[in-house]
């Protein structure tokens, strides 16, 4: 395999996994943009470009994970919020599930010896 | 109040995905910057807009405009599989291969559409049926006129029998129908994509 093709499905499977790591941080109540992106940014190798999330977060409202409201900011103009919906909870409880299946189901065969 | 500028880096930045994005709907496109421009604006809060190398550092943490609007845009439509010369051969072995080489014919169509990848296993199988039940049902028929007493079909100087003519009518229309299912279903599942 070339190492080209296990950075290309990692791209996929992080695509893939970003979003709902967005309603993760959406848990615990509602965050505001900047907020939201930097703590995702933060995380080492979770996104490469910090404005390719906002997109994603436009998706996540459209779908009705997510909700988004103004508020005043104390310091410069009011803020976007963002906040789990029902239906944003669901998803993230069914993925969490099936995320740690996936990842256990890989991870053991991944393990798994070499013949020699 | 005049509208609030930001740092003429930004405003060159914003620019540049607003020109990038302009394949987009307006109202996805006024949104994307918008949203850009808020992050750009609290990444630099409190920093000193002469201290070039942050405002860089926060535009480039930002990323490229094309790969951001790459993402708005969505995936993009999956290219419809070509319809293989292996499949189209597949057909015609299993249309018309019988009459040229019989039995020998349909069984090589019949294990290239087996071996292929554009049906499934189901279509296969609901495809491949009447080429199998066909000779089946031709040879019944056969045996049945055959077996009829007075056999007015068979006119004994060596010509074709009523039994003969009917069995090769089922064989070819069951290569044809075989053909023809698989046919549509390569049409059906081609945009599908891989």
């Amino acid at each position: 395999m070339e190492p080209g093709e296990a950075r290309n499905a990692l791209s996929q499977l992080r695509r893939g996994a970003l979003e709902f790591c967005v309603l993760a941080l959406l848990r615990n109540g509602e965050r505001y943009g900047f907020e939201l992106v930097r703590t995702l940014s933060d995380v080492d190798g979770m996104v490469t470009s910090e404005g390719t999330i906002y997109p994603l977060l436009t998706r996540l409202r459209k779908e009705e994970l997510v909700t988004t409201f103004w508020r005043e900011s104390e310091s410069g103009p009011p803020r976007r919020y963002y906040r789990l919906t029902d239906a944003g909870d669901r998803a993230l409880t069914d993925f969490t599930t099936e995320w740690a299946r996936f990842r256990d189901a890989v991870d053991s065969l991944l393990a798994a010896r070499r013949r020699s | 109040m005049i509208a609030m500028q930001s740092h003429p880096l930004v405003e060159d930045y914003l620019g540049r995905l607003e020109a990038a994005a302009a394949g987009l709907p307006a109202d996805r496109r006024a949104e994307l910057v918008a949203d850009i421009r808020e992050h750009l604006d609290d990444a630099l809060r409190g920093v000193d807009p002469g201290d070039e190398v942050a405002v860089r550092n926060a535009i480039e943490r930002v990323g490229a405009p094309e790969e951001i609007v790459e993402e708005a845009a969505g995936p993009r439509p999956a290219q419809p599989t070509p319809h293989g010369r292996f499949e189209i051969l597949a057909l015609a072995m299993i249309a018309v291969g019988g009459l040229l080489l019989p039995v020998l014919g349909w069984l090589v169509g019949a294990v290239m559409v087996a071996t292929s990848r554009v049906w499934t296993g189901a279509e296969k199988l609901r495809g491949l049926a009447p080429l199998l039940v066909g000779p089946i049902v031709g040879a019944i028929v056969v045996i049945a006129i055959s077996a009829a007493p007075a056999g007015s079909g068979h006119d004994g100087a060596g010509g074709l029998g009523t039994a003969e003519i009917a069995a090769i009518v089922i064989w070819v229309a069951s290569g044809l129908a075989s053909a023809g299912y698989l046919a549509a279903r390569m049409r059906a599942s081609g945009p599908r994509g891989g």
